[in-house]
């Protein structure tokens, strides 16, 4: 993550002279973020909703429908239902490995039979999965190419935050501090996962911290007004001359000021959510993973930003031991091994990611704000990035969604499943982010690359299904 | 297609100034002048001797040539009075210039260079010669990778974009470092910073007594530090000295002295800027250093003075001022150490710290001195470091890639090929035949090397050299006719990887090869697309691609579209995944609906129609139909006025930036340097980088633009 991401894409608009499209892709940007914020600021002064929340959870290796299919659905993928399927889910019971989202029941709803064929999930989509486009070379490679933005970007524009989104990654080594991986604010940029706790928390909550990080903050601030004096030292030693790369490169300096003000405006509101947890620091999967979801709930909760991505998947073919769950088969190797075998390692692995989601949820249901919670006007959405299985083929998409984005969407307590691949009624996942886009008031007409498998069918539109 | 109007067909009419004056006013002056200026442009400069009234007539003369204006065909003038007027501008035109020599504003997008009309830089003397401003120019996203990769650190990113358009993607007015791109060269710099530093680690020697292992301080250099840091020291915490001279920058609790800074400062800047910091910068430095020791931790301090040089504007900006010596009035040279980032990094993605060094020695003073350093590093003159060499060319192949932009047919979404093929009624075994567009994209790099190892005549090489590997072919082809078929593929033009990158996801892309034919290879321009225009080929699986094309014919689209359809259909010869065909599948209606399974749709071969032309080039010779691709790419390679579009597009890659008239006198060398070689990649690269306009800086202040 970048605390401060680039907002726009570097396309050069059309018909401007070229200080308006050097400062038109530099300057303006700043502003276009800050003002909605400000806005929402005043709102909240005045006493109006909070604003609406959205969190992307990814698992690696695939969330299998029979991890996820309540117990009592009769339910087989090859056929798929002629119908919706939609039943309340207080009359069903969850199954084991889901368990840990129980007393969440009534708040959540489990989704399948969408499809992203054309993201080609086998082993992880990449940016397909938030973007719905083919992100990789083939369903084998592990280079990911950002062929454009991805859906918590398209969400951020309408959910401004002094941060558009904040990703937070898990990568299976420790030392990773930065990865790309699933999200991308445009084409060919891609928003870094932060895959350090600590790093994170430096970047979100540096202004608030105490102690060491407290100290490091307040260093890079020194550092950043001698970048300015600098510049400026350049910038007098050169002869008369167009000097706007210069101008415009201290008023990069000037804008971060300004936005550390913007922060420094809430900071009591950021103080009061900082995340107090001892384990920024630890080299443990589990610690980090931990730490991570704190981390978010305090971004959402301070209101440094409204969109979060959690990617615990890090990437295609980046597998993960979960050692400390007692699982000592790699990911890789579970999802290449079949039925009981497979379950034996990959159910403590999906009860923990649901404990995740679970702690995340608590974590927001904790936090008064209005005349509810946090959670209440949150979406959080569970999914993996490689679709249905470890070898995905996305002809579905299974997800878990909590919360119902403040009354937005119809997704309290239900089970939901579309009608098979490429069978009438059948629903894609741009659908579903579509519904996303309109439930927070963007109208477009589409989301993501069509596949070109369901031209007989009708896949346009948002998933009436869900929203309100 | 009738041919009207190609005026130097004709035996031209006699001309002087009065008959000049009077056709102008009768055939443009309606749309041309005062407030109307169809098309952007405005006849009112040709009232002056000016660089811009030659530039308006070097435009009329173009269009004359061309004989597409006005733009109603019963509206154009009589072809010998137009032959005549070409000749009274054209020698006009080769009239020497009296005027002052000003620079003369074009615009600055890529897309926007043929604006400027060949014939102010080419057909006979031009000038003078106009040096551009001095610049700063942002590093690339790959210069600004590889020269911080040298780090070694994982997960450093990219914190600079590029335009997406095709063409030529670095441009040095295009780009200036954005908030977000500062935000992760501050990322970047910490973790660099952190890198360096790791091997630098805090050690307590009490509670692990000291080995033989050097630590820092020292005993001798405990005796200096202030009774407070000894009071520290007792603790037992010293820094790893490692074989770095960071280590005195990494006690918390014990600040560096001057001397110490110094030669930490020293090396973090030769390292990133390939020099030591001025007096100025360092005082500045110590400061911040002392600022920041006051948050009471001095690794803090010392970590923020080692990112400092990483933040600098020389780190990410080329400077090309001019610092050199004068050269002429006004004008100035780059100094050889501007020559040295310049042409280093015009040549590779990094600097040359060899090319450095000789700078450094004092050399690079004159154009004959860069033309040898250039053409040495062209031709890898380096017996000992023959790779390096090789490495160092990488932004020649770099041009091509941009130029043909054959490298983005990877880019170019399209259905799995067996799902193509299954539609049509065709099982093939991916083994046997599969869609591979990056081994499209090798196979044309290796080509161009192929020609470029050569090195002559390489523009005619690129456009009409027999294919080193055989293209795909449509699985329905007979052996016989993939045989033919594959003879008859030359140059790039006709390889997968351009016909790919040229295409659209369910069709051949005919309007957009027209297009690069028309802007890279005549030099001639499209308008931007209306915003009213919907440009959509209509579907309908019954009629091939060149019968729905048919479309554009109408009056409002064609009106710029013969610019671009009928340099496009002679590319028809394949399908949209680039394979040889022979016919075009299409829907057939009768039958489809006799098939037994309904769902299923029958095709049948359509013929084939490769045939196109070539219109209102600007050269008359070159007008004409073409039956196919071949006839049309070597008509093209044997083009004088292809040769020297070919070179302005040289120019803006190597350069950066667009050419202006001011630029003539370079591209005519360069022409030149490419015609005596025997059509010499390098020799033209050479020209161009020890040109006047690479190498000279027009001051500023002495010279006032002229629009």
């Amino acid at each position: 993550m970048n605390i401060f991401p680039d907002p726009l894409n570097m396309v050069t608009p059309g018909q401007l002279d070229r200080r308006s499209v050097l400062k038109g892709i530099t300057l303006g940007a700043g502003a276009v973020v800050l003002q909605p914020f400000l806005n929402s600021l005043e709102a909240q002064a005045a006493g109006e909703a909070p604003p609406k929340r959205v969190v992307f959870l990814f698992e690696s290796n695939g969330l299998y429908r029979r991890h996820i299919l309540p117990r009592g659905i009769e339910s087989n993928r090859r056929v798929g239902p002629a119908q919706v399927i939609d039943r309340p889910l207080a009359d069903l019971e969850l199954p084991e490995p889901i368990a840990p989202l129980a007393p969440f029941k009534n708040r959540m709803a489990i989704l399948l039979g969408m499809s992203c064929k054309n993201a080609m999930p086998n082993h992880g989509a990449a940016y397909g999965a938030l973007g719905c486009y083919p992100a990789r070379d083939n369903a084998n490679g592990t280079n990911a190419f950002a062929h454009g933005q991805t859906i918590d970007h398209a969400l951020a524009q309408s959910l401004t935050g002094i941060v558009p989104v904040v990703g937070l990654g898990v990568d299976a080594s420790p030392n990773t501090v930065f990865k790309n991986t699933v999200s991308a604010s445009a084409r060919r940029r891609p928003l870094p996962m932060v895959c350090q706790p600590d790093v994170a928390f430096q970047m979100l909550f540096g202004s608030v911290a105490e102690g060491n990080a407290g100290r490091a903050f307040n260093v890079r601030n020194r550092l950043l007004d001698w970048a300015r004096s600098d510049i400026r030292r350049v910038r007098s030693a050169l002869p008369a001359m167009d000097r706007e790369q210069l101008d415009i490169y201290l008023d990069t300096f000037e804008q971060m000021r300004t936005r550390q003000d913007r922060v420094d405006a809430i900071r009591d509101q950021v103080r009061a959510n900082r995340p107090a947890i001892d384990r920024f620091n630890s080299v443990r999967q589990t610690d980090r993973f931990e730490a991570q979801c704190a981390l978010a709930a305090s971004a959402l909760a301070s209101r440094l930003t409204n969109v979060v991505v959690l990617d615990g998947s890090c990437g295609p073919h980046a597998y993960k031991t979960w050692a400390e769950l007692g699982i000592n088969v790699d990911g890789h190797s579970i999802g290449h091994s079949l039925g009981e075998t497979q379950d034996q390692s990959a159910i403590p692995i999906r009860r923990y990611h649901a404990q995740r989601v679970a702690d995340l949820a608590n974590r927001l249901a904790a936090i008064r704000e209005g005349n509810g919670t946090l959670l209440d006007s949150t979406l959080i959405v569970y999914m993996s990035d490689s679709a249905e299985s470890h070898h995905g083929q996305g002809t579905e998409w299974p997800m878990i969604l909590i919360g119902n984005l403040g009354g937005r969407l119809r997704t309290a307590g239900r089970f939901l499943e579309f009608p098979h691949y490429n069978t009438n009624g059948h629903r894609t996942l741009g659908q579903f982010y579509l519904s996303l886009l309109h439930a927070v008031g963007d109208r477009r007409e589409r989301f993501g690359e069509p596949d070109s498998g369901l031209r007989d069918i009708n896949t346009t539109g948002p998933l009436t299904e869900i929203l309100a | 297609m009738p041919l009207f109007g190609r005026a130097d067909i004709h035996t031209p009419a006699k001309a002087d100034a009065k008959f000049v004056g009077s056709f102008l006013e009768t055939n443009c002056m309606s749309c041309h002048s005062g407030k109307r200026k169809e098309g952007d442009f405005s006849m009112d400069a040709l009232k002056f001797d000016h660089i811009a009234g030659r530039v308006a007539y070097a435009s009329i003369l173009e269009r004359l040539r061309a004989g597409d204006m006005p733009p109603s065909v019963k509206d154009r003038p009589d072809p010998a009075e137009a032959a005549g007027v070409v000749q009274w501008i054209a020698l006009q035109l080769d009239t020497p210039f009296k005027g002052p020599a000003l620079p003369f504003a074009v615009k600055e997008k890529p897309v926007d260079g043929n604006r400027l009309p060949h014939a102010i830089l080419f057909g006979g003397p031009r000038g003078p010669s106009v040096p551009p401003a001095p610049r700063l120019w942002r590093l690339s996203p790959s210069a600004y990778k590889k020269s911080f990769s040298e780090f070694k650190v994982q997960g450093l990113q990219q914190p600079f974009g590029l335009h997406q358009d095709a063409g030529f993607k670095d441009f040095s007015s295009l780009y200036a470092p954005d908030e977000g791109a500062t935000n992760l060269l501050l990322t970047n710099a910490e973790q660099i910073v952190n890198a360096l530093v790791k091997p630098h680690a805090i050690v307590n020697i009490v509670a692990n007594p000291a080995g033989k292992e050097p630590l820092w301080p020292s005993e001798a250099r405990i005796k200096t530090a202030t009774p407070e840091e000894r009071k520290h020291l007792e603790k037992g915490d010293r820094v790893r000295q490692g074989n770095g001279v960071f280590a005195p920058l990494m006690h918390p609790k014990v600040a560096a002295n001057r001397e110490e800074l110094v030669r930490a400062l020293n090396k973090q800047y030769l390292a990133i800027v390939s020099r030591t910091p001025n007096a100025k910068e360092l005082e500045s430095l110590l400061d911040l250093y002392k600022d920041a020791a006051k948050e009471g931790d001095y690794s803090l301090a010392g970590k923020a003075i080692l990112m400092a040089p990483l933040m600098t504007p020389e780190a990410i900006l080329r400077f090309e001022i001019g610092l050199g010596a004068e050269v002429r009035p006004g004008v100035r040279m780059l100094s050889p150490r501007e020559t040295a980032f310049a042409i280093g990094l015009a040549l590779s993605d990094h600097r040359d710290l060899e090319l450095l060094s000789v700078a450094a020695k004092g050399k690079l003073t004159t154009r004959e001195e860069v033309a040898a350093a250039v053409r040495h590093i062209l031709d890898g003159n380096n017996p000992k470091k023959p790779k390096q060499a090789k490495k160092s060319n990488s932004r020649v192949l770099g041009f091509f890639r941009e130029y043909f932009d054959y490298y983005r047919a990877p880019e170019v979404f399209k259905d799995p090929l067996k799902d193509y093929l299954k539609q049509l009624g065709f099982k093939v075994d991916p083994k046997q035949l599969n869609f591979n567009p990056r081994r499209y994209v090798s196979d044309t790099d290796g080509f161009i090397q192929n020609i470029l190892s050569q090195d002559r005549d390489v523009l005619k090489q690129l456009l009409t050299k027999p294919a080193l590997s055989k293209s795909q072919v449509f699985p329905s082809i007979s052996k016989a006719d993939a045989a033919k078929a594959q003879a008859e593929q030359i140059g790039i033009l006709m390889q997968q990887s351009w016909l790919v990158a040229w295409s659209a996801g369910t069709d051949n892309d005919i309007v957009r090869r027209g297009r690069w034919v028309r802007e890279k290879l005549l030099g001639g321009r499209v308008p931007d697309l209306p915003i009213d225009a919907a440009a959509m080929v209509p579907e309908d699986p019954h009629r091939t691609l060149r019968e729905r094309q048919m479309v554009t014919r109408a009056k409002a689209c064609w009106k710029c579209h013969y610019r671009m359809d009928d340099l496009g259909t002679p590319f028809e010869h394949v399908n949209h995944y680039g394979f040889v065909r022979t016919s075009e599948p299409v829907v057939d209606s009768e039958a489809t609906k006799s098939a037994t399974n309904k769902k299923q749709k029958i095709y049948r071969g359509a013929p084939l129609d490769t045939t196109g032309s070539i219109l209102h080039s600007g050269d008359p010779k070159l007008d004409g139909p073409v039956k196919d691709a071949p006839e049309m790419l070597r008509r093209l390679a044997e083009s004088e006025r292809v040769r020297q579009v070919f070179i302005r597009h040289a120019f803006r890659f190597f350069l950066g930036r667009n050419e202006t008239p001011g630029d003539a006198p370079t591209l005519q060398e360069a022409d030149r340097a490419y015609l005596e070689s025997g059509g010499s990649f390098k020799a033209l690269v050479v020209s161009l980088l020890s040109s006047e306009s690479f190498l000279y800086r027009t001051v500023p202040s002495l010279a006032k633009e002229t629009k």
